[in-house]
């Protein structure tokens, strides 16, 4: 596996696609609060929330500029630092697989219900794994395509979708009180598990050293703007074709939307290029989390190559996306802001920031 | 060897190139258009199917004009469920249906009055089918009414869809997906319409060929028939709805008889509440041509305003009248609740004397067409 590096642009794509994927489908906003025509307003809240939970990340990597997440947490705590890193292990294994299972859920459901779900598995795998041979750069350039391509088919359904947009759908705003939106937003951000990404790819990205806080916070901000946009226009249309009764009810919002656009009576079963759009996303995603799952099992190890540890651990993460989803339904609860939103603050927010507040105190007392 | 190996792998990988699981081959698929849905006298479903003669349909000198040269061909199954009725349909055909393409779902209007909440369970719930099929309400006999033969498409279920997507020039009725049903039927006011459709023949005399006929509006509230609508009471509902792109309205006076064509329209609807009752003020702007005139003078001044008199009056009828059918069958029809309910998160009374419902048309005549006079 190359150790090449990538540019912040490529970084805010990898960033960007790996956050929208789930949105394409999913939409989980719909099962989360305020649970009524206000989720659009959760969307815009988790920007602000997604951006302070990033803060601490960013801080890490302006003060260890060549460390992982994981060395930074070695170089802080010393030898206690295994224990977060075997949470992080599995933490990154989880999501993997949590990506595999909602790959396989939605080809299941939606798409191919007839095929054995191994039979994803095991070629999504075996694509990854081919992807994690070539390393961080060609993914990075990888994403640079897959978002161009989302941007531009999505511009052109939304362009498609002007006619379908009815915003009294969105009314009455803030049905319940401004609480409700709030914790939607914080529930959102919870689902944005590529934010502990930064401090994992922090060493492969060539960065200036004197404005590394600028620079990510800059690059974080756009990714997370871009995706915010993205999401509002889904939820927006959404909302306008279905109402908010009916989305809630649908395992796959925007993919059913899409089922129904047409231009003109003429044009229509977009579905097709949706998939396609989302196949690639989800690709990328899972290949994206395996890659920083070998990164800290190397680091781990401390072993010079990370592709050893590949084949290994897609052995293991086949049988356990079968584990995870014995239903749909299990896996939609475990998903859900019940669940989810304090098992991923805890990764993402809470270790983190933990570190951060440590390596200040760590500084000054050596100042002294 | 490296080369050998991937070689090897290349060629090794059209093997899994064969098709999926899930392939569909044209030759074993039966093409449903439309679907009718009705239940036996023992109760079980009673499914009906219009699909495609893909043969017939290859050659386009072909003419609807008897059974045999028609595009389709329509058989039915019967099941406990839904879904039971569509599987056992292989046990008389050859081929698997498949319900990708269906354009149109008939309901039967006995089973209607029973709730098909249920029934629609089926169609949102399958990866095959699709939310955006039309929905359709007849009283006549389901088989009949999908193997009639129409006068112009090779396709009944083609020609039924053009039929009910034409109000846009009539404004008497209006065409409902699957999904825009449910979007009316989950709405607080819980109420939703659907075209009611006929056939009749084109002519007095005997015909071979049947016209299918937009005979009214269903009303469906929490997803069960509780009426009709006529085409003026629809009207008076697109209004509502700001959904009038054109329609005729004849306009008769003393002087003579007149229409006028409508082109654009648009309406606001205001609630305000004052004493516990809600008062709704719809705004119509409308602006419309004179496509005919039944009178020797030429227009004066003092015509025209009669004549956007007539009109404002003729609109503010049809709209009264549906105002006064939704209270007759106790259901929001106008979707009222949902507009209130938007302005003051609360839900509406529907009652006769906690609500008021005042119009204000302003007319608009534009052009006279081709005469001067």
């Amino acid at each position: 596996m190359s150790n090449s590096r990538i540019s912040y642009s490529q970084f805010l794509c990898l960033f960007f696609v790996n956050r929208i994927v789930m949105v394409l489908t999913f939409l989980p906003i719909f099962n989360a609060p305020p649970k009524n025509q206000d989720v659009w307003l959760s969307v815009v809240f988790m920007y602000p929330f997604s951006i302070l939970a990033s803060l601490p990340l960013i801080y890490l990597c302006s003060m260890f500029p060549n460390q992982t997440f994981t060395s930074i947490l070695n170089i802080i705590f010393g030898r206690a630092s295994t224990i977060f890193t075997v949470l992080y292990i599995w933490f990154f294994f989880h999501i993997t697989a949590i990506q595999l299972a909602q790959f396989v859920e939605f080809m299941a459901t939606a798409v191919l219900p007839e095929t054995p779900i191994l039979f994803f598995i095991v070629t999504m795998l075996i694509v990854c794994i081919y992807a994690l041979q070539k390393g961080i750069e060609p993914l990075a350039r990888f994403s640079q395509i897959t978002t161009f391509i989302t941007l531009f088919s999505f511009a052109i359904i939304m362009i498609i979708s002007i006619r379908f947009f009815d915003f009294s759908s969105l009314k009455p705003i803030f049905e319940k009180n401004i609480s409700h939106p709030i914790v939607g937003g914080i529930y959102l951000c919870s689902l944005s598990s590529e934010i502990i990404t930064i401090g994992m790819i922090n060493p492969y990205i060539v960065k200036n050293k004197n404005s590394i806080l600028k620079d990510m916070t800059k690059t974080i901000a756009l990714a997370f703007l871009l995706v915010d946009i993205f999401y509002l226009a889904i939820t927006v249309l959404v909302l306008s074709l279905f109402g908010y009764t009916q989305a809630s009810r649908l395992s796959f919002p925007f993919y059913s939307a899409i089922k129904v656009l047409s231009v003109a009576e003429f044009l229509e079963r977009f579905e097709s290029l949706h998939m396609a759009v989302w196949i690639m996303g989800i690709f990328l995603k899972t290949t994206y989390f395996m890659y920083i799952l070998l990164i800290v099992i190397q680091e781990l190890r401390n072993t010079a190559d990370n592709f050893a540890y590949a084949i290994p651990f897609a052995c293991v993460l086949a049988p356990f996306v079968f584990y995870i989803i014995p239903d749909f339904l299990s896996l939609d609860r475990f998903m859900s802001y019940r669940y989810f939103t304090l098992y991923s603050y805890l990764f993402i927010f809470f270790i983190p920031l933990f570190t951060l507040i440590f390596a200040k105190i760590k500084l000054r007392l050596k100042k002294r | 060897m490296k080369k050998f190996a991937a070689a090897l792998v290349l060629l090794l990988i059209p093997v899994f190139l064969t098709g999926c699981w899930n392939r569909k081959e044209l030759n074993d698929i039966l093409i449903v258009q439309a679907v009718g849905i009705d239940k036996n006298k023992s109760g079980d479903f009673k499914l009906t199917y219009q699909v495609l003669k893909p043969k017939v349909l290859k050659n386009p000198t072909n003419l609807p004009s008897s059974s045999q040269q028609k595009g389709v061909w329509c058989f039915s199954s019967t099941g406990k469920t839904i879904f039971d009725s569509i599987r056992n349909a292989t046990l008389s055909s050859n081929k698997k249906l498949f319900f990708s393409h269906n354009k149109i779902i008939v309901i039967s209007s006995k089973i209607a009055t029973n709730g098909i909440k249920d029934i629609l369970d089926m169609f949102l719930r399958d990866q095959e089918m699709r939310s955006d099929a039309y929905l359709i309400v007849t009283s006549q006999d389901i088989e009949k009414f999908l193997d009639t033969t129409s006068p112009i498409e090779s396709i009944p279920a083609k020609e039924l869809e053009n039929v009910i997507k034409n109000y846009f020039a009539n404004a008497k009725t209006f065409p409902v997906k699957l999904y825009e049903f449910q979007k009316m039927s989950m709405s607080k006011s819980k109420t939703a319409v659907v075209p009611f459709v006929t056939t009749k023949s084109p002519l007095k005399q005997f015909s071979q060929t049947q016209m299918f006929y937009v005979e009214k509006m269903a009303i469906f509230n929490n997803y069960k028939l509780v009426g009709y609508l006529t085409h003026e009471e629809m009207r008076g509902l697109l209004w509502v709805f700001d959904k009038v792109r054109s329609g005729i309205y004849p306009i008769k006076l003393r002087e003579g008889l007149f229409s006028l064509e409508l082109i654009q329209s648009s309406t606001i609807i205001d609630v305000k509440r004052k004493d516990g009752k809600a008062f709704f003020t719809l705004q119509i702007i409308t602006e419309s041509n004179l496509g005919e005139k039944h009178l020797n003078s030429s227009i004066s001044s003092s015509l025209m305003v009669k004549i956007k008199k007539e009109l404002s009056r003729s609109i503010k009828n049809d709209i009264q009248k549906t105002v006064k059918k939704s209270f007759e069958l106790k259901c929001d029809i106008l979707h009222l609740g949902d507009i209130y309910y938007s302005s003051y998160k609360e839900h509406l009374k529907f009652d006769k004397n906690s609500i008021s419902v005042s119009i204000v048309v302003k007319p608009f005549i534009r052009r006279f067409g081709m005469m001067k006079e």
